[in-house]
């Protein structure tokens, strides 16, 4: 079993390996020259040749690629000639705060969605039922800009509840609430789509399984409903809607990059639209990497949970390796 | 050495059960005026077809037909001398298991797979009785091996996917037990079995009737099964009992012709092997139930029945008594009725 769990992890590494080969290509299919658009449209050819040799652009598409991965193993995502700083320096506190925001989202869309589901399928069909998986078909049509843009109308500007727009507060010590405050908005907003999405996978998952012969049989021992719902209902159930969760956290960190663009969130979402106007090739390459990793990474939990959840694919694995 | 004559106890007692389910077309009446005694230690069958109402009378037996479902029921069902139509959900949820318990249909699919055996087993003895863990453990220990498992603990360390068919049936058997209930009901507990597997556990169950006077309820639509177990059996057509009696009498004596089909659909190794010459069609019973919704008012076997007359398809017969040496021996037929007033 533990070579099973060290086999997947080092699986990972010819997958993040293929995901730098294709983000350094898709930069390099991009039009135009990024010395050109550092320096401007005024910019003599001597000084954009200059630039060029400096950045290292002048070299074979192959140096170009090793001497960044070079840089990338030592922890350096390189260095951004539009912002005259460190990429890591830059985008790294940006991306922890992106984190804080999916995370946030993740926790909201999945313990709300699986709460939802669990109820409308035990209730299904009642008024209950029918009310939240139509709220859930709303939600899940409405695009994430404009749920944000409604929730602080509404709870920032016409109830106050709310703050608009950042982090945390400029006049304030700052701190956890200051921050779960200014999180609360943006966390919902990017959340509402994959709470939709889960509640309904919830709600279909546990229809299936209530209707399992091992469930109706330890009903017919007498045990207590409650009971029977968390212990074989719910446990069963968890396979799939850890599947659904894995996947949603793409779209939430999709999703994010709408949030923070409305509430003024300074996550990576921001810088990137800011690279990916002022062709900071750099910054691009180190943002799509940093996505790219956190996906893999998510993959692999979610893999890893699988196989823990599930003795019987436990035993298979044991199998194939013996 | 002489041994007491174990005294009969009544502890179940179905009276006029009258079942209706909901169906889009409408109310339907599933069981009708089902009669039924089991007293401590009895083993009986009930045998029918699919679509009979076997799984009907046990589900009402136990309340188990969801909500939705259930229309109504009507007449007694009386556990001990106590009606349990009338009592709530907590009350019945204490004779589930507690007193009456089910042997699942399918082995295969009615153990959680996410769970060891031995915590399933451990879950309904904690959850209905008072023991301790410790002692919750030891007896399902125990009722692993009394159900004939040489490696007891090795099966209550395994997933049910780790087990055989025959060893999920008596895992299950086992879990049926848990709590010491007075009577088990096992739905077709051999069908998904292995022959030579089948054997054993109704070999099992009999050990079980014998060393724990356990009461036991077999729905088979096997003849075979009943000869090999069952003291009484009722047959069921069409949501009603046809015939009941002592299990010889009925396959010895029987008078329904729905029996009498029936046994003859069994085939025997002399029609298996036999070739060519002497060869007879296996039997079978032409045609199918009639719809629950859109009865006649005569027999409802009439329209498969070789034996059927004109009256057979104006009026319904009643379960009455047939001259014979077993004095619970009723049969639903207006020809057997016709047959013992001329003999008398």
């Amino acid at each position: 079993m533990t070579r099973f769990f060290i086999n997947r992890i080092l699986s990972t590494i010819p997958v993040l390996l293929g995901v730098t080969i294709f983000v350094f290509l898709l930069i390099q299919l991009i039009p135009g020259d990024p010395a050109k658009s550092i320096l401007g449209g005024d910019a003599t050819a001597e000084a954009v040749e200059s630039l060029r040799e400096e950045m290292g652009l002048n070299e074979s598409m192959i140096v170009q690629y090793t001497s960044w991965m070079g840089q990338l193993l030592q922890g350096d995502l390189g260095y951004s000639h539009t912002l005259h700083t460190p990429i890591t320096e830059e985008l790294l506190p940006r991306f922890l705060n992106s984190m804080i925001l999916t995370v946030a989202s993740l926790l909201i869309c999945v313990v709300l969605g699986v709460v939802l589901g669990l109820i409308s399928a035990l209730r299904k069909g009642s008024i209950l039922d029918k009310a939240s998986m139509g709220v859930a078909l709303i939600g899940a049509s409405m695009p994430v800009f404009w749920i944000a843009l409604m929730l602080m109308w509404l709870f920032s500007l016409e109830m106050g509840l709310f703050p608009v727009s950042g982090m945390y507060n400029m006049r304030s010590p700052g701190g956890w609430m200051d921050l779960l405050h200014h999180l609360i908005l943006p966390a919902f907003a990017t959340a509402t789509v994959s709470l939709a999405v889960i509640a309904r996978l919830t709600r279909s998952t546990i229809i299936d399984t209530l209707q399992k012969d091992y469930v109706k049989y330890f009903q017919s021992f007498g045990l207590s409903k409650s009971k029977i719902n968390i212990v074989h209902v719910l446990r069963n159930s968890l396979p799939p809607i850890i599947n659904i969760s894995g996947m949603q956290v793409g779209y939430l960190m999709g999703g994010a990059l709408f949030s923070e663009v409305v509430f003024n969130w300074p996550g990576i979402g921001q810088a990137l639209y800011v690279a990916v106007t002022s062709n900071d090739y750099p910054t691009i390459q180190a943002g799509i990497l940093l996505i790219a990793i956190t996906f893999v990474i998510v993959n692999l939990i979610v893999d890893l949970l699988n196989v823990w959840l599930s003795p019987k694919l436990q035993d298979s694995i044991k199998s194939n390796a013996g | 050495m002489i041994q007491a004559v174990r005294k009969k106890e009544a502890f179940l007692n179905v009276t006029n059960l009258m079942t209706k389910i909901h169906t889009p077309e409408g109310s339907m009446t599933v069981l009708d005026h089902i009669n039924l005694s089991i007293d401590k230690g009895d083993i009986m069958a009930i045998v029918g077809e699919s679509g009979s109402g076997k799984s009907m009378t046990i589900h009402s037996i136990l309340q188990m037909i969801t909500k939705n479902l259930l229309d109504s029921y009507a007449g007694e069902i009386e556990v001990e001398g106590k009606s349990i139509l009338d009592i709530g959900e907590k009350e019945m949820q204490q004779i589930r298991g507690k007193k009456i318990s089910l042997v699942a249909q399918n082995a295969m699919t009615s153990l959680d797979p996410s769970y060891r055996v031995g915590k399933q087993i451990i879950e309904i003895i904690l959850d209905k009785t008072n023991l301790s863990k410790r002692e919750a453990i030891e007896k399902a220990l125990y009722l692993l091996e009394e159900m004939g498992i040489d490696e007891a603990k090795r099966v209550f360390q395994s997933y049910p996917h780790q087990l055989s068919g025959g060893l999920r049936q008596r895992v299950v058997i086992a879990m049926s037990l848990a709590c010491d209930p007075d009577l088990i009901i096992a739905d077709e507990p051999t069908s998904a079995l292995d022959p030579s597997v089948q054997l054993q556990v109704l070999e099992l169950f009999k050990k079980i009737n014998r060393d724990l006077g356990t009461a036991i309820l077999i729905i088979t639509h096997d003849f075979g099964v009943v000869a090999r177990i069952a003291e009484s059996v009722a047959v069921m057509y069409a949501g009603q009992i046809v015939e009941q009696g002592k299990t010889s009498e009925v396959i010895y004596n029987p008078q329904h012709p729905y029996t009498n089909s029936l046994l003859n659909c069994i085939p025997d190794l002399d029609w298996i092997f036999l070739d060519g010459v002497g060869k007879k069609p296996l039997f079978q019973i032409k045609g199918e139930p009639p719809n629950l919704m859109n009865l006649s008012s005569g027999c409802r076997f009439a329209n498969r029945c070789h034996m059927a007359k004109d009256i057979c398809r104006s009026k319904l017969p009643e379960l009455k008594k047939v001259h014979s040496p077993d004095l619970n021996h009723l049969v639903r037929c207006l020809l057997t009725e016709r047959r013992e007033s001329y003999a008398k």
